[in-house]
């Protein structure tokens, strides 16, 4: 080929994009890797300041789980039991009276931090853990809630907080998707929860399986060949290859072009790589056996419903919970599982009980994990749902919707272990201190990440937008360490 | 107070503080200042309050004295000598502001503030007001800025090469060109002009028969000819609706929250489609859709198309109304975006909250069309499901009249129907599979379209659906002989094959625009008495504003408007017993509207070019960019509106001039000094959009339906079953069902427009998973086989003419000599490989042809528009 070479549009594209000061890092970022001319847009980008968390495994507990019943300790709520609920404000859905939770809390840790009994496992990590019970969103329905947890915005199609993370600072695994979620829900906005939005679709989640599914047979769309041999398939691609560089020898200079050919590359590489990060079969048995899969860990008490998939016993969350590990392990940026479903207006007890027993064991396994594996202090953790429950009852076994105040924990990547930030008034209606809204939540987020929520920004129709919208959204430097 | 609420209170309530002078301050008081309050305001509220701040939030600096006698937006944060007045300490104590957000300062430092105001506020800083003074919008200054002006009429400038150009527009262009010391580089040879051509105007490749004819075409008019023949047929419709349908957020669905099916969307696409082949005036157009149905029409068809056209209005994403007091101010927010931004190129939504921040649109503009919408009751059907809103369809209806001459015409098309079968059974060898693939959807179809036909006959009793049917009967049992072909076909007739092909090509053509109307027509006689998505007037009243954007907090009533900076001339005149769309509809299309004419050809040039003349092709405001030819820009919106309104004659005229005509070569000089071809030196290289992509696809495989799929094949589903729509089907894409948050596979991975929100620009994205899409997915496994079989019935051909047919037919061009031995070493080496799993010679044969199929449709040359 004839005729030098000249890198700059792919960069001039890129700093089109990434905007708000960004761009120069992501251009020195860029210039440092001056043997390629095509930049991939999933190449690692240098943050805003130095990061406390590298990536990100968020256990999504889809259908907002008790806060009064796991993580948010109400002594009052067990003394009061019955009595009606005192100004219960404008949600009918708190009035009624109160119903104390089924199950003890007990202090755990050199923190001393109070975790209900249904949580044996995770509680052996309290001091690693950063509760907070002070979150509150706006709308005390499924859908917005679980769309404003996931992409900030339940009004209209926004990118989600993982597309965002990608976008900001790409993959460290370029055999891989950048962005994972297993097991997503198909409803409350189904993929909208990992779309990119306006952001390029290269920045968008990739799903693996679908909710209430078994995630040992969930299949990725066209990740194998079925007509031809990987040899054959490699024969095939060098032909495609061939054809590519053909037409590149003709054009002279296309970045575009290049990138063609290098995504095939990758694609190529994907086909084993993604199945194999996937595969469960060359951990070792007491692995296995510390995530509760193949039957070793135990099963749902006679009653509770067979929910999230896997018969009811540990074996299907043990199986995300690993995976997630496996993902993070293998530099996967942003990874999200799901568990579901936690919608408990009857039942609390059976079903929040066989719910706990399903996901307590892999998740403590998860954290033991990463953490004997170096991998936790730059993994941020997080658990929770898109809102909590009223300490009212409904009925005498149930308990309805709560925007007001619900709590959530984090672990590991930069947030202070074994603290309770904010909390909820005496009976976990309401946030009262330090209340964090989500958007707060997700300018946290980005901050661990090192990136600055006010300067992650992209040019969309007009305007910058951010993920965490206009209103003023706040790091919560109470819960960094 | 919602989280959004608490930052607009900063941002609303503009008041000005007048500043009292400053008495003498003692030592005592300063000195207090400096150790308990400059310290505690440094470290507390510098951050987001000084002049160190990258926007000050809520107009409020607290690091000079002045900023903050002045206050913010919402008064003044120091009374001296008022704690109650100040607000600074309201906000300390977290009563109407919470500051620090982050938590409340210990007790004893807000006595401290509370002390010092009560001190007089004794502070010795000095500082500059200048930046702090609240914005005013000011529309007469805002009419100085370039979009906002009336396109003005500039002759032609001068070239040097006078040869070169064709048209004024290409002066225009040449004289950027060679003012920026560039060259413009050759022209397009003739086979990659017609591939362009192609594309551009209808999304499909050109056969072979169809390139060798241009190419045999010496006369000066050929070019022009085939521009006209291509504008003139069904497929550009289809290709050029798609793209008014990316901007008007159409879907199938509503995505968000409740994924509820729209199942009468489809005629809104289906009447875009009609309104770009029939070239209405584009003014019309966008009439049409904001207040078709205020328009005078005559009964029947007429009034029906322009019901469906406001389904325009209708099709928004909804949230979920439940416990969202909002609910019907977000449908409104969602009607002004996509009107303002899709005609206008006008952010208006910005206002809901606020004056717009960068162009000069105040909140009261905002709520003067929001009065429009209040007033209008938008009809989308929806529900499903409880808590799910829904609402009302529109009924449409259909007249005797308008039967009496589709069944005369339907009548016609088939007599001409059966002509063209008989000519193509003498001229085609058997039939082959794919013929007798399409026979057989088109024998289901027809079923189900006399299935339904008679359940309408026998309930209507109507003489001239059962003419209607009969017709369609006849059709039926002629298709379902040549499905099941029992006479032995004669050998092809002797002669000259390629004439004999490219009869067979016009001919084919031919049948498939008869089947097209046959089968439109047969939809709207089912369809015409069904219900549409769109709107109605409503109760008509002017709307409050919304303070802050929140419905329950309501502000001063305003008339309803427009925008007033984007109107030249007299202000618009409301009657006040109508919604206003009418108005609003005349507003945009009137001649003298800076925008509209401006947006359109702007969108025209970047769908030929890949790039607009304002590449921000969305947002003709401050934040956009500006014009890079803007002479030529307004001569184009000049023309438009002179040439009334016709979108097709301003495609043809620009696909004419010279500029559109140019390669695009690279070269070395040029591109060091314009490296995206701002200044159009070359024809921009482009991908193919992920329609003209699947259909390139099923049209060089042969699989390709041209037949319109009749009303929507959206599958049926509960709101909590979102399907995944297969993206098989050998109808064009535009027909495939479009459900929000579920796209098909073949448009979602190659930079479909998300339909949730207006896309004006399509990214171009290079994702590994359309690489494994091109080397897994069952439809290009499926495409590559049908390929193959389409080369291996040629019949006594070699495999280096096979070889050079495959490329003829997928890259519109020969092999090289080399690239020909790659191939055939290539199907070899396939071939070799596969005797451990192919058991038969010709299984193995097809296979390894099948392999070297996809390799082409793989390749990026496929997807590449030189």
């Amino acid at each position: 080929m004839t005729g030098q070479r000249f890198p700059f549009m792919s960069r001039r594209e890129m700093l089109k994009t990434v905007s708000g000061g960004f761009g120069y890092l992501a251009l020195a970022g860029l210039c440092a890797e001056a043997s390629a001319d095509y930049q991939n847009p999933l190449a690692p980008k240098a943050p805003h300041f130095t990061p406390q968390a590298k990536r990100v495994i968020y256990i999504c507990m889809r259908g907002g789980p008790s806060h009064v019943d796991t993580f948010d300790y109400k002594p009052a709520l067990a003394k009061d039991d019955g009595k009606t609920v005192p100004e219960a404000g404008r949600d009918d859905r708190n009035r009624g009276n109160l119903l104390r939770s089924p199950w003890k809390f007990n202090q755990h840790g050199q923190s001393g931090q109070w975790i209900s009994e249904v949580y044996p496992h995770v509680a052996q990590h309290a001091d690693d853990m950063c509760i907070i019970n002070s979150l509150w969103t706006d709308v005390p329905n499924h859908p917005q809630s679980f769309l404003m947890m996931h992409t900030g915005e339940f009004r209209f199609a926004r990118p989600s907080v993982g597309s965002w993370v990608l976008y900001g600072l790409g993959s460290e695994n370029s055999n891989l998707p950048g962005f994972i979620t297993i097991s997503p829900p198909v409803n409350l906005g189904g993929a909208q929860n990992y779309s990119s939005g306006f952001l390029p679709a290269i920045y968008q989640g990739t799903s693996i399986g679908r909710e209430g599914g078994s995630v040992a047979s969930a299949a990725i769309g066209n990740i194998q060949p079925k007509h031809l041999s990987p040899e054959l398939q490699r024969e095939q691609l060098d032909m495609i290859q061939s054809l590519n560089r053909d037409l590149l020898d003709r054009k002279e200079v296309n970045i575009e072009l290049e990138g063609i050919i290098q995504s095939y590359e990758l694609a190529f590489r994907m086909q084993s790589a993604l199945p194999e990060v996937l595969d469960l079969s060359k951990e070792s048995a007491s692995t296995l056996q510390m995530y509760g899969i193949n039957g070793s860990g135990p099963r749902a008490a006679a009653g509770g419903k067979k929910e999230g998939g896997g018969g009811g016993g540990t074996d299907n969350f043990g199986r995300q919970c690993l995976m997630a590990r496996r993902l993070a392990e293998a530099g996967v940026r942003y990874i999200e599982i799901c568990h579901s479903n936690w919608d408990h207006h009857n039942g609390l007890k059976e079903r929040l009980g066989g719910n706990a027993l399903q996901t307590d064991q892999p998740i403590g396994a998860l954290l033991t994990d990463l953490k004997q594996r170096g991998l936790l202090k730059d993994t941020l953790v997080m658990w929770g749902g898109e809102f909590g429950r009223t300490p009212a009852g409904q009925g005498t076994n149930g308990r309805n919707h709560n925007s007001a105040g619900f709590s959530m924990w984090l672990a590991g990547g930069g947030v202070k272990g074994g603290l309770r930030y904010g909390a909820t008034d005496e009976y976990g209606k309401a946030a009262v201190a330090n209340k964090m809204h989500p958007h707060d939540l997700h300018a946290t987020i980005l901050h661990l990440l090192g990136l600055d929520h006010e300067q992650l920004s992209y040019y969309y129709g007009g305007r910058e937008y951010k993920l965490t919208g206009v209103g003023g959204a706040r790091v919560v430097e109470g819960i960094v360490a | 107070m919602s989280h959004r609420a608490l930052f607009y209170a900063f941002c609303v309530c503009v008041v000005f503080a007048s500043l009292s002078a400053a008495a003498e301050p003692d030592p005592k008081g300063i000195e207090f200042f400096e150790k308990n309050i400059r310290p505690v305001l440094a470290k507390n509220c510098f951050k987001c309050h000084s002049a160190e701040a990258k926007s000050p939030k809520g107009g409020l600096l607290l690091d000079t004295l002045a900023g903050m006698r002045q206050g913010g937006e919402s008064g003044p944060a120091v009374v001296p000598g008022s704690v109650e007045d100040s607000l600074l300490i309201s906000a300390l104590r977290h009563n109407d502001f919470k500051m620090p957000p982050s938590g409340k300062l210990p007790d004893n430092v807000i006595a401290d503030f509370v002390k010092w105001i009560e001190m007089g506020a004794p502070d010795p800083r000095g500082g500059d007001l200048a930046d702090v003074q609240p914005r005013k919008v000011d529309i007469a200054k805002g009419r100085e800025f370039w979009s906002f002006q009336p396109p003005q009429q500039v002759p032609a400038p001068q070239v040097i090469d006078k040869s070169w150009p064709r048209d004024d527009i290409d002066r225009f262009v040449l004289a950027k060109v060679e003012a920026q010391g560039l060259k413009p580089v050759r022209d397009a040879d003739r086979v990659a002009l017609i591939r362009r051509v192609y594309f551009d105007l209808i999304g499909l490749p050109p056969s072979p028969a169809e390139v060798d004819a241009f190419l045999s075409d010496n006369s000066p008019k050929a070019l022009e000819s085939l521009i006209d023949r291509l504008l003139d047929s069904p497929q550009f419709g289809e290709r050029w609706g798609r793209h008014w349908l990316d901007v008007a957020r159409f879907a199938e669905s509503n995505g968000n929250a409740d994924n509820t099916p729209f199942p009468q969307a489809w005629r809104y696409r289906d009447y875009v489609i009609a309104s770009f082949n029939n070239d209405k005036p584009y003014d019309r157009f966008l009439m049409e859709q904001l207040a078709g149905d205020l328009l005078p029409a005559d009964d029947g068809a007429p009034r029906n198309e322009q019901l469906i056209a406001t389904g325009f209005l209708a099709l928004g994403s909804k949230p979920r109304a439940q416990n969202n007091p909002d609910f019907q101010m977000d449908v409104v927010a969602e009607q002004i975006e996509v009107t303002t931004t899709s005609m206008l190129a006008l952010t208006v939504m910005c206002a809901r909250c606020h004056d717009h921040k960068f162009d000069p649109i105040p909140t009261s503009e905002y709520y003067s069309l929001a009065g429009i919408f209040t007033s209008t009751r938008t009809l989308f059907g929806g529900g499903g499901g409880k808590n799910v809103n829904a609402s009302g369809l529109i009924a449409l209806s259909a007249e005797d009249s308008q039967a009496d001459q589709q069944t005369k015409r339907i009548d016609e098309l088939t007599r001409r129907k059966r002509e063209i079968d008989a000519e193509l059974a003498q001229l085609s060898p058997p039939a082959k599979s794919a013929a007798s693939a399409g026979n057989a959807d088109q024998v289901k179809r027809l079923q189900s379209q006399i299935a339904k036909l008679t359940a309408a006959t026998k309930k209507a009793k109507n003489a001239n659906r059962k003419q209607q049917l009969d017709a369609l009967k006849a059709q039926l049992a002629k298709l379902q002989s040549a499905a099941n072909p029992s006479a032995d076909h004669s050998k092809p007739i002797e002669g000259d094959a390629k004439a004999i092909e490219s009869n067979v090509a016009l001919l084919r053509s031919e049948l498939a625009k008869v089947d097209s109307e046959l089968s439109s027509l047969g939809r709207t006689a089912m369809a015409s008495q069904g219900q549409a998505m769109g709107v109605a007037e409503g109760t008509p009243g002017d709307c409050q504003i919304c303070i802050a954007g929140e419905s329950q907090n309501r502000g001063d009533r305003v008339p309803r408007g427009v925008v007033s900076v984007a109107t030249i001339g007299e202000p618009l005149a409301f009657d006040a017993r109508q919604s206003g769309r009418l108005e609003l509809a005349q507003w945009i299309a009137r001649r003298d509207n800076p925008l509209t004419a401006r947006v359109m050809v702007n969108r025209i040039w970047q769908y030929l070019f890949g790039r607009g003349l304002v590449p921000s092709v969305d947002n003709f405001g401050a934040l956009g960019e500006k014009p890079s030819h803007p002479e030529l820009l307004d001569h184009l919106a000049l023309r438009f509106v002179a040439e009334g309104w016709s979108v097709k004659q301003m495609i043809r005229t620009i696909m004419l001039t010279r500029t559109y005509g140019l390669s695009s070569d690279h070269d070395v000089v040029n591109y060091g000094r314009d490296p995206d071809n701002v200044w159009l030196w070359r024809m921009n290289p482009r991908r193919l959009d992920a329609e003209s992509f699947r259909d390139a696809i099923l049209a060089v495989t042969g699989e390709l339906d041209l037949n319109p799929p009749g009303p929507s094949r959206l599958p049926q589903y509960s709101k909590n079953q979102v399907p995944i729509v297969s993206d098989a089907g050998k109808q064009r894409s535009v027909y495939l069902p479009i459900i929000r948050n579920s796209v098909p596979e073949a448009l979602g991975l190659f930079d479909f427009a998300d339909p949730s929100i207006v896309v004006g620009h399509r990214d171009t994205t290079t994702v590994p998973a359309q690489s494994l899409y091109l080397m897994n997915s069952p439809f290009i496994v499926d495409q590559s086989r049908a390929l193959a079989l389409r080369l291996l019935g040629e019949g006594n051909m070699d495999d280096h003419a096979l070889v050079d047919l495959a490329y003829r037919l997928s890259l519109v061009r020969d092999p090289s000599d080399q690239q020909r031995q790659r191939a055939v070493d290539f199907i070899a080496r396939l071939d070799e490989g596969l005797k451990s799993t192919q058991a038969s010679e010709d299984q193995r044969r097809l296979a390894a042809w099948s392999g070297f199929c996809q390799s082409l449709l793989a390749s990026a040359e496929f997807r590449y528009l030189d």
